[in-house]
């Protein structure tokens, strides 16, 4: 759908459609694995701050503190390898995206005009009508990441025919909200690593409870990068094959669709509740105590009497 | 020499057949739920299904993946045609699956009273749903000439179809009643062994029911069978293992029971199939032209020749982790602390 291949377009009675010609192509197709990666990547940051954040939330509670402190350790050294591997696989992913969607890679960065120097907006807000991004800009870093040359121009919204131009003011904030994600993630792990070397992590407090909620930055990037995903390749349900407005299935109206998303919407907000709920109650209940010798009353009472 | 669009057809007959009556156990074990009146019992219904259905569930998405794979135009002209239709059967499906998972985490009693009979009304509603679609793709919708679906839900919803619905709440009902006979002991088993007869009497009164409505008003089900004589066959095989049930059960052998159980649908998706194949969809206007078949709404060849490769890899290891569970999960039922 992203960047369609090993197929080609034949025509039959009911009109034009595509046929496979290499499975293998299809399969592979230039942007396949750069996806799967980041998506995959994704689950394991979203696992890796669960963690973090349950034992956070135990630390805090001084509740089974020894196996809160061994999560805490896996969690925070999974979240930092997968921070890292995410930050490779974004670039190799952007620069897919540079080769085969120029207008999205415009609209993620809200490059209306092409020019050297190409900048990365660090945030900023889009002005559509004016066709301006006013934002905190650092020149050329969009250019050297791209090509791996700072002067050379990548291409702008300029050289994309108006009716090809995705929304670029949603493709622009949801994508840098994700990577705002990732480097709050990477300063609570940095953080967190720093203080857990010098055994002082059970002390800082606001880090831990900043942990406690870290558990949704990880939801917050994978919602907002797949936002800007499928935003930034519209007007194209397949990518330069056909248009979302071309898709459109005949037989049903627009009624049965607005009643469909209603019930998912209501049914999602539902179950995300009782889910909360749920895991809420699982996380306050806790471990069932396999082992006694991790026996946390034994454990605060041993604390308490040591010198702080 | 049989040709790839029948191959992928037989494919998705025989996903249809495990589905039909691996799920079909499980929801006739959801429409009954009500009927249990203790906590306990119902726990121990739900435990007799809880590691099993999900698998079971895979099966349906083999079928739609199939034909959407494979038949393309058929998927989408029915995907599309059936659209309110199928929004009902998923939010059943999503209810089901978290009923069945949220129902015991609480000992709240009202709590588990609301799951209760979001499980049971969600389980008759999916099996409603599959009948009423069944019955639709047998008695055919309003198709033109480009293939797509012309009415609207209250179409859906004529006597032939909902009777069909009908009758599959029944049997799924009947299947699931047997499969907890085989699964339970002691008192649970007792009372499962009042519903099996009179699940077993509403089933076949639905099946001489819609039997003949078939034969009266779907008289292009029979012609392929009026046509080769000796696949009359297959409905008097179906017959049998019908009448077989009501033997096993009087026996008391339920494992054989749900053997004959499992033959008869196997039967009655192959009676559908001997009266439908080679369409997919009956158009109602202009069926000759308008109709889906596995020709008109087939992928490139190439496509099917690779979807048989796959199913012949992929298949075989759907099967063996499906028996590999069953086998784990074998005999009755007991309560732990980690049951549903």
């Amino acid at each position: 759908m992203q960047t369609p291949a090993g197929s080609h377009i034949v025509q039959t009675p009911l009109g034009p459609r595509a046929e496979i010609t290499s499975f293998w192509e299809m399969v592979f197709n230039p942007s396949s694995m750069d996806r799967l990666c980041h998506v995959l990547l994704g689950c394991w940051l979203t696992g890796a701050f669960f963690v973090i954040s349950v034992a956070a939330y135990y630390l805090l509670k001084q509740r089974h503190i020894q196996i809160a402190k061994s999560m805490m350790t896996i969690g925070l050294s999974f979240a930092m390898l997968s921070l890292v591997l995410q930050l490779i696989s974004g670039d190799s992913s952007a620069k897919v995206v540079a080769r085969h969607q120029p207008a999205k890679l415009a609209a993620l960065e809200g490059v209306y005009k092409t020019a050297p120097n190409t900048p990365i907006s660090v945030f900023g807000w889009v002005d559509a009508k004016n066709e301006t991004v006013h934002s905190l800009k650092i020149p050329g870093a969009l250019s050297f990441l791209t090509y791996g040359n700072a002067a050379k121009p990548v291409p702008g919204l300029d050289q994309v025919p108006r009716d090809e131009w995705p929304n670029v003011a949603l493709t622009f904030q949801t994508y840098h909200i994700m990577v705002a994600m990732w480097s709050f993630m990477f300063l609570i792990a940095l953080l967190g690593i720093y203080y857990g070397f010098k055994k002082t992590l059970e002390k800082r407090r606001w880090l831990l409870w900043t942990m406690v909620f870290s558990v949704l930055l990880p939801h917050i990037a994978q919602q907002c990068g797949w936002a800007c995903a499928e935003v930034g390749r519209q007007p194209w349900i397949v990518y330069k094959l056909l248009r979302t407005s071309e898709g459109v299935s005949t037989s049903i109206v627009a009624g049965q669709v607005i009643g469909s998303i209603t019930m998912f919407v209501v049914i999602y907000c539902l179950l995300f509740a009782l889910f909360i709920f749920l895991l809420d109650r699982k996380i306050k209940h806790g471990p069932d105590e396999a082992f006694p010798e991790y026996d946390d009353q034994l454990y605060r009472d041993i604390t308490k009497t040591m010198p702080s | 020499m049989i040709d790839v669009q029948s191959l992928w057809y037989f494919v998705i007959g025989a996903a249809m057949i495990s589905y039909t009556i691996l799920d079909g156990f499980d929801l006739g074990v959801g429409a009954l739920h009500l009927f249990a009146k203790t906590d306990e019992q119902r726990r121990i219904f739900l435990n007799s299904i809880g590691p099993v259905w999900d698998g079971n569930e895979v099966w349906i998405v083999i079928v739609m993946g199939g034909v959407f794979a494979g038949f393309p135009n058929a998927y989408a002209t029915v995907f599309s045609g059936f659209y309110t239709l199928l929004m009902f059967l998923i939010a059943a499906l999503i209810f089901r699956a978290v009923a069945i998972e949220f129902r015991s985490k609480n000992e709240s009693i009202f709590w588990r009273k609301l799951w209760d009979i979001v499980f049971s009304f969600a389980s008759i509603l999916v099996a409603f749903v599959l009948g009423l679609i069944l019955g639709n793709m047998v008695e055919g919708i309003p198709l033109d000439h480009r293939q797509d679906y012309i009415g609207d839900f209250t179409d859906l919803l004529g006597p032939y179809p909902v009777m069909i619905g009908f009758t599959s709440c029944a049997l799924f009902a009947m299947h699931g009643a047997i499969y907890l006979a085989m699964k339970t002991d002691g008192q649970a088993h007792e009372i499962v062994r009042k519903w099996i007869n009179k699940a077993i009497g509403v089933f076949i009164f639905f099946y001489f029911v819609s039997t003949i409505g078939t034969l009266k008003y779907m008289p292009h089900m029979v012609e392929r069978m009026l046509e080769r004589p000796y696949l009359f066959l297959f409905p008097l095989l179906a017959l049998a293992a019908i009448f077989s049930i009501v033997y096993q059960v009087k026996k008391n052998n339920s494992g054989w029971a749900f053997i004959f159980s499992s033959i008869s649908i196997a039967l009655l998706v192959i009676l559908f199939g001997l009266g439908t194949y080679p369409v997919i969809v009956q158009s109602t206007i202009n069926p000759d032209q308008n109709s889906l078949t596995i020709y008109n709404a087939a992928s490139s060849e190439k496509t099917l020749q690779i979807l048989l490769l796959i199913v012949a890899l992929g298949l075989p290891l759907v099967f063996a982790y499906g028996a590999w569970v069953y086998r784990i999960f074998r005999g009755k039922v007991r309560l732990e602390k980690s049951s549903y």
